[in-house]
C-alpha cells in the first residue's frame, strides 16, 4: 500500500531537467500525450501494443529521466499484479486454468501499465505553471485551467500526508496487515480521516491565500514568460507521431489484410 | 546504565536516491534526555523514524533495548518507543478525546478496565478530562497538542520521542511542553526531542546532537555545543540569545561563566553586582 502511495507521489511529481521533453511545449505534449492514449486504446494486436511500448521507453530514454519514469511506476507493479489477479479469477471462474482468460487479462493490465507510464512521462516532465497557460491559450477559461492544476498539483502533498498519516497511525500500534476484512476496512478509517481533514485545511488555507492575492481580480489574464510554439516543437511532433502512424497504419491496413 | 537506544554505523538512503542517513553513530541511555538539533533536511525525523521501527537501515544497525529494529514488528517497537509527532491533525481520526486516547491501547491489546483506567488518568493529567466527550477537532492548538502527547502516554512506553513539538507555539506552549518533559523526566522516561528551536534545548537536556546533512556533526553537553560558535554555524544554528549576550559580554571581560537559561544568567549578574558594590 505503502509503495502504491509512494507511486501515486511519484507519478504527479515534477522536477526540472534539462532532456529534450522538458523543453517542449505543453500543448504539444498534450497533444502528443492525446494521440499515444488513443493509439493504445484503439490498437488491439498484442505486438503492435509491445511496439508501444518500445516506443515510449525509447521516447522516455531519448528525452526523459529515465530512473525518474521508472521509480515512478515500478511501485504500480505490484497493484496491476493484484489486478490481474482479480481480473483472471473473474473471468475465469468457476475454471482454475484457462489460458486464453489468462491472456486476455495480461492484455488488459498490459494496456493500463502503457496508460499509467504515458501520463507518468507528461506529468514528470510538465511543469504545472505552463500546463495552466498551456490550457488557458487553448481556450479553457483560466479559473477552470488553475483549478485542475492545483488540483493536479496537490496530488503528491496527499499522497505525503498519507503516508505521514500512515507512520503516525503505526506508531500507535496500528498493523493494518492484521485481522478480518472488516477489521481491516475500519482500520483504513484512522489512515483516511486525518487525510481527509488535513487535505480539506489545506483547501481552507488555499482559498484564503488566493483570495488575499486577488486571484480572479482581473478577467484577462498576461503571463511573465509566454509559451510559444518552437520550431523544436514542431518537430518533435512529426517525429513523434511518425512511430504511432506506422503502428495504425500496421493495425488497420496491413494486419486486417494479412489476418 | 542500560542503553535505550543503540545507533551503530547507521545509513539509510530513500527510495528516490536521497542520502538521508551517513554512518550514524549514538547511544541513549535509560532516563537520558537528548536533545537533537539540526536545521531542515538534516536527517533527524528520518533518524527517530529509525527508532520505532518505521524505517529499517538501510545499512548498519539500531537497536532498542537490545533489540535490532530489522528484526523486530512496528507494533512491537512503538510499545517501548512512542512518537509524538508535529503535526497532530495527522493521527486525530476518532470521534471523543476519549476514543482518540484509547486508540492505541486498543491496538496493543489492553484490558478494558485498564483502557478505562489509563485513558481516564492521562486525561486528567493534561486537564482534558472534561473534553472527553468533545471531538478531537473542536480543540484549540494547545489542546490538541496535549492531546497528542496524552494519546503516546497512555501506553506508557518507555521511551518518547518529541517530533518538533515547539513548532507553531507560543512562549507559554512551549513552557507547558518543557513542564511535560520534565515530569516524564521524573518518572524516568527517557526522552528525545527533535527540534531546529535551538532556545528551547538551552535547559532541562542531558545531551545535545548536532546534525547537518545526514551526519552527526557533534555530541556533547547543552554548555559545550550551545556555546560552539563554529559548529553551530556549520550546522546552520544561530547561537541562542543568552549564549550570544555572553559571547559579547566576554569581549568585556563582564561574564566569564558559562549560563544558558534566564535564571542561571540572573544569579551570575546578580553575582558581579553584589562582588562590585
Amino acid at each position: 500500500m505503502l509503495s502504491l502511495i509512494s507511486s501515486v507521489y511519484e507519478i504527479f511529481l515534477f522536477r526540472k531537467r534539462k532532456q529534450l521533453l522538458y523543453r517542449i511545449d505543453p500543448r504539444i505534449k498534450l497533444l502528443h500525450l492525446i494521440f499515444i492514449l488513443a493509439t493504445i486504446v484503439f490498437v488491439t494486436n498484442v505486438y503492435l501494443q509491445i511496439l508501444i511500448l518500445v516506443y515510449l521507453v525509447a521516447l522516455t530514454l531519448i528525452g526523459a529521466d529515465i530512473s525518474r519514469i521508472w521509480r515512478s511506476v515500478k511501485n504500480m507493479l505490484k497493484m496491476l499484479m493484484l489486478f490481474y489477479i482479480v481480473i483472471y479469477i473473474v473471468n475465469a471462474f468457476p475454471k482454475l486454468l484457462d489460458l486464453g482468460v489468462a491472456f486476455q487479462s495480461f492484455i488488459a493490465i498490459f494496456r493500463f501499465f502503457m496508460l499509467i507510464y504515458c501520463f507518468s512521462l507528461f506529468f514528470t516532465t510538465t511543469p504545472l505553471d505552463d500546463l495552466t497557460q498551456a490550457l488557458y491559450k487553448l481556450g479553457i477559461p483560466y479559473h477552470i485551467a488553475f483549478t485542475f492544476t492545483l488540483s493536479v498539483r496537490f496530488i503528491p502533498t496527499v499522497a505525503k500526508d498519507f503516508i505521514t498519516v500512515y507512520d503516525a497511525q503505526r506508531a500507535r500500534g496500528l498493523e493494518l496487515e492484521k485481522g478480518g476484512f472488516l477489521g481491516r476496512v475500519r482500520k483504513f478509517l484512522a489512515l483516511l480521516i486525518p487525510v481527509f481533514i488535513v487535505s480539506f485545511l489545506r483547501v481552507d488555507r488555499v482559498a484564503e491565500v488566493l483570495e488575499s492575492r486577488a486571484f480572479g481580480a482581473v478577467r484577462r489574464r498576461t503571463f511573465l514568460y509566454e509559451l510559444k510554439i518552437k520550431l523544436l516543437d514542431a518537430l518533435f511532433l512529426i517525429f513523434s507521431s511518425i512511430p504511432l502512424l506506422l503502428v495504425i497504419y500496421l493495425q488497420y491496413c496491413l494486419l486486417s489484410c494479412v489476418w | 546504565m542500560v542503553k535505550a537506544i543503540e545507533v551503530e554505523n547507521l545509513w539509510y538512503i530513500y527510495p528516490n536516491g536521497v542520502v538521508a542517513l551517513k554512518n550514524i553513530n549514538l547511544e541513549i541511555k535509560v532516563g537520558e534526555k537528548v536533545a537533537i538539533i539540526g536545521p531542515n533536511g538534516a536527517g533527524k525525523s528520518t533518524l527517530i523514524k529509525h527508532f520505532n521501527g518505521l524505517l529499517k537501515p538501510f545499512k548498519g544497525t539500531v537497536k532498542v533495548f537490545g533489540t535490532d529494529t530489522r528484526k523486530a514488528t512496528v507494533a512491537t517497537l512503538a510499545r517501548r518507543v512512542g512518537v509524538i509527532f508535529q503535526n497532530p491533525y495527522h493521527q486525530f481520526f476518532s470521534e471523543s478525546v476519549w476514543d482518540e486516547v484509547a486508540f492505541a491501547l486498543k491496538n496493543f491489546g489492553f484490558s478494558e478496565e485498564a483502557i478505562r483506567y489509563r485513558v481516564t488518568k492521562v486525561l486528567r493529567l493534561f486537564d482534558l478530562y472534561d473534553y472527553a466527550d468533545r471531538s478531537p477537532f473542536t480543540l484549540s492548538s494547545g489542546e490538541m497538542r496535549r492531546l497528542a502527547i496524552a494519546t503516546v502516554l497512555a501506553y506508557d512506553p518507555d521511551v518518547i520521542v518529541f517530533d518538533e513539538p515547539t513548532v507553531g507555539q507560543d512562549r507559554f506552549q512551549k513552557e507547558k511542553i518543557r513542564e511535560y518533559i520534565k515530569l516524564l523526566s521524573l518518572q524516568d522516561k527517557t526522552i528525545i526531542l527533535v527540534t531546529h528551536d535551538i532556545d528551547f534545548v538551552a535547559e532541562g537536556f542531558d545531551k545535545i546532537v548536532v546534525m547537518n546533512k545526514g551526519e552527526i556533526l557533534a555530541i556533547g553537553k547543552p554548555k559545550d555545543i550551545l556555546y560552539d560558535e563554529e559548529l553551530l554555524t556549520k550546522a546552520n544554528l544561530i547561537m541562542p540569545q543568552i549564549p550570544r549576550l555572553v559571547k559579547e559580554a566576554e569581549a568585556y571581560n563582564i561574564l566569564k561563566h558559562k549560563p544558558l537559561t534566564e535564571d542561571d544568567l540572573a544569579r551570575k549578574i546578580l553575582e558581579i553586582l553584589r562582588c562590585s558594590m
